[in-house]
């Protein structure tokens, strides 16, 4: 499973970042390399400094001026006849002096010298006065007194010259010094701040590396967090996965098994033990046919195989799998954008069964309905044809056709019969009517119907029996009203039901009022209006059932069958319509029949009658 | 007899307690021209009274060893002759950590026995064929091979090139 993992998860540190901190890095080792060759320098400078070492010339040029006092001491002593000082005394001295020459002329100490004047003033002249001495001293004798008075004056004028260069040399020696404390100085603090420079850099390289660790710390706690959360929630998916009512599948894009639930396994026991990740749809679903769990509906079981596996590649709608254990499964699969398959399976056995017996029981009503419908309209057709000879005979011998009866008590008899004969004709009519309609044989015969004529023609066949009861018939219908589609006998004949309860219903000398039109939402209204006893609320559900007419005192006085209103509903119903009955108990009823706007047609039905109402008005008797 | 066998126990005794033992075989020769150098102190082969004395001759017949080098003092490479001094404080019988040599102009310094242990140091007589007169650092000039050992360049080492050296104490 490779669910998308939140967005929060950690991103790599900013490469900003990264630079900036290198840069630092570079820039302290940089700064730290250039302190340390001044360093390195300031150190060289005190090397050279010790080997130009200048304290050992002032011990050479001491040395050389006490070589020579001594020499002076013992040439002096020999004047005076000292008798520690021998010939030999003199020479060994004057070698000692002389010895002391090339010191300062050769060898190292010579290269500081040579930064005094001093020196070479008095080399030279040193040296050619031993030469020139050299062989006096040799001869030396006590006796020759002036010789040798001659050769000290000789090497005392030397002493000028030496205290000269001891002057200066010390005076070289001083600024020596005093350049090498400078110098001293300079190197100490180049390296004081070499050792700030490495203090701060190590403090800064610390400070940066503090800096790294703790954020790179707090990145990988974040990571840690964030991958906690994803496996967390991945956790909770598979968990939630594991305990839905659902059998849970996925496949990969090759159509093999990634991930599914227990449940799935549950429901499909047969092939529980092969089903693991890695095997593929096909895989399962021929061992499922290989095993009895499923059956190919048809005898080819290749084809319905490849018809299957077309159907999961391409996954529409959910579908009912029966298996042959007698359970139901709805498989509901998608596919994913990236070509996965994810499937799920619920076991509808019982909701399936339950529709099984649903409809098992529709259909054993309806067949029971249709049982009773045609035994009504058998009857009715077996009734009808014994009562129109009943009337017929009852007629003729009413109006005494074949000669005078004996009685005219049995004349009105022979009336009473063909009355009541009729009715009873009325009322099979109604119920063959109503039954034709809830068998359903009944075909609307559809045409353009000017809705005011025939609205007109209801009234004028009413006419008689509304005079008998003394009520007037208005009928109200504009003569731009558009014609209506429909069966013209059967809405005559709901209207007819209509106003002839309207008739029945009124007070003596009241009107009842027929009005077509349309109303705000474009269907075509036909009402009935009366100003008669009305209906009480409770009661209007009744009066639309078939002879649900209500119980009253005064329905006794009033005939019919109940089955108006019913057979007027059951045929408004037929065009698609409704009907709407308000009613105040002493105050009257509106009935209406509502069409479909789909019902009324563009133009105009008639245009010829200019009248917009059509009064048809009878002196109340 | 008892003479005899006296004169055998000294013998033995001579072998044992080596040259101490027998005077007689402690003395060297005497020098027979000047005298350049007398060594004193603890030694134990003398040619005269508590020390011992060396003519050019004696000290070239300990063995005459050379050493090419630059000195402090002088100019490019010379060639110094001498003998070399863990040899003559051998010749001398020297019992002694420290040797101390004395100049002309009696300067002194202390220098320990291991730089002629460790070191063929000499005791020059002759640069580049030429015998040192005093004028020149001679007649002795104690010379260490600074070239050959680099560890010897050095200030303390360089103190103890005593030239002019006339004695070397022994202690």
């Amino acid at each position: 499973m490779e669910p998308t993992l939140p967005a929060f998860v950690a991103a790599p540190a900013p490469r900003r970042r990264r630079f900036a901190s290198l840069g630092a890095f570079a820039a302290i080792v940089a700064a730290l390399m250039v302190i340390m060759a001044l360093s390195f320098q300031a150190l060289f400078d005190q090397r050279s400094l010790l080997d130009r070492d200048s304290r050992g010339i002032r011990w050479y040029v001491a040395q050389t001026e006490i070589e020579l006092l001594r020499l002076l001491e013992v040439v002096q002593g020999f004047a005076a006849a000292d008798p520690d000082a021998t010939r030999d005394e003199v020479r060994q001295r004057f070698e000692l002096f002389w010895s002391r020459l090339p010191v300062l002329t050769t060898g190292e100490s010579a290269k500081v010298l040579r930064d005094i004047a001093a020196v070479s003033a008095f080399t030279s002249v040193a040296i050619a006065e031993m030469e020139r001495l050299e062989p006096m001293v040799d001869k030396i004798d006590p006796s020759d007194l002036d010789t040798v008075r001659g050769i000290h004056r000789r090497l005392e004028a030397l002493l000028t010259p030496l205290r000269e260069l001891t002057r200066q040399t010390l005076l070289y020696d001083s600024l020596n010094m005093e350049e090498r404390r400078a110098s001293h100085d300079h190197s100490f603090k180049i390296i004081v701040a070499l050792f700030v420079s490495l203090f701060a850099a190590g403090t800064a390289v610390f400070w940066l590396l503090y800096l790294e660790t703790t954020r790179a710390q707090k990145l990988s706690a974040q990571a840690h967090t964030a991958e906690e959360t994803a496996h967390y929630a991945q956790h909770q998916l598979l968990v939630a996965l594991e305990n839905i009512s659902q059998g849970f599948i996925l496949y990969d894009e090759e159509d093999r098994v990634m991930l599914f639930n227990s449940r799935f396994k549950e429901l499909h026991p047969a092939i529980a033990d092969i089903i693991r990740v890695g095997i593929t749809f096909e895989q399962m679903l021929r061992e499922s046919l290989a095993r009895g769990m499923m059956r190919a509906p048809s005898g080819d079981t290749e084809q319905w195989i490849e018809q299957s596996l077309r159907e999961h590649h391409n996954p529409d709608r959910p579908f009912d799998v029966r298996l042959s254990d007698g359970r139901w499964l709805r498989v509901d699969e998608r596919r994913m954008a990236d070509g996965r398959i994810v499937g799920v399976h619920t076991e509808v056995t019982d909701a399936k069964q339950r529709e099984v017996a649903l409809r098992t029981a529709t259909i054993q009503a309806e067949s029971a309905s249709r049982a009773k419908t045609e035994f009504l309209a058998r009857m009715s057709h077996e009734l009808r044809t014994p009562l129109n000879a009943i009337i017929g005979f009852s007629e003729m011998i009413g109006r005494q056709i074949l000669g005078p009866v004996g009685l005219p008590r049995y004349v009105e008899y022979a009336n009473d019969i063909a009355r009541s004969s009729q009715h009873l004709l009325g009322i099979i009519s109604d119920v063959l009517d109503i039954s034709k309609i809830e068998a359903g044989r009944v075909q609307l015969q559809e045409e353009a119907i000017d809705l005011g004529a025939a609205l007109r023609e209801c009234a004028e066949m009413l006419r008689p029996a509304a005079d008998r009861e003394g009520v007037a018939i208005v009928v109200t219908a504009a003569n731009s009203l558009p014609a209506l589609l429909g069966d013209r006998t059967k809405i005559k004949q709901s209207v007819i039901n209509l106003v002839s309860n309207a008739i029945k219903f009124s007070h003596p000398g009241s009107s009842v009022h027929v009005e077509a039109l349309i109303d705000t939402d474009g269907c075509y209204l036909i009402t009935v209006g009366d100003k008669g006893i009305g209906i009480a609320a409770e009661h209007l559900p009744l009066v639309l059932e078939p002879f649900g007419q209500v119980e009253n005192p005064q329905n006794r006085r009033i005939g019919g069958t109940g089955l108006g209103l019913p057979i007027a509903k059951a045929l408004v119903e037929l065009h698609g319509g409704d009907i709407d009955i308000r009613s105040t108990v002493g105050d009257g009823t509106a009935v209406s029949l509502r069409f479909p706007p789909q019902r009324i047609l563009a133009t105009p039905s008639k245009t010829d009658d200019p009248v917009a109402e059509f009064p048809l008005r009878r002196a109340a008797q | 007899m008892v003479a005899r066998y006296l004169l055998l126990l000294l013998c033995a005794a001579a072998v044992v307690f080596g040259p101490a033992g027998d005077t007689a075989a402690q003395r060297l020769p005497e020098p027979t021209s000047r005298v350049i150098l007398e060594v004193s102190g603890k030694i134990a082969k003398t040619n005269a009274p508590e020390r011992a004395r060396f003519d050019l001759k004696a000290l070239e017949a300990l063995g005459i060893t050379k050493v090419t080098t630059s000195t402090p003092w002088t100019e490019g490479k010379k060639v110094f002759e001498g003998v070399r001094l863990r040899d003559l404080l051998q010749a001398v019988g020297a019992d002694g950590t420290t040797i101390t040599p004395v100049a002309l102009n009696d300067y002194k310094l202390d220098i320990p026995r291991e730089d002629f242990d460790k070191y063929p140091v000499i005791l020059a007589y002759r640069m580049d064929g030429e015998e040192l007169r005093v004028r020149d650092k001679g007649p002795l000039w104690i010379v260490y091979p600074r070239d050959d050992f680099p560890e010897l360049d050095n200030r303390l080492i360089r103190s103890r090139w005593v030239w002019q050296v006339k004695e070397l104490m022994v202690r």
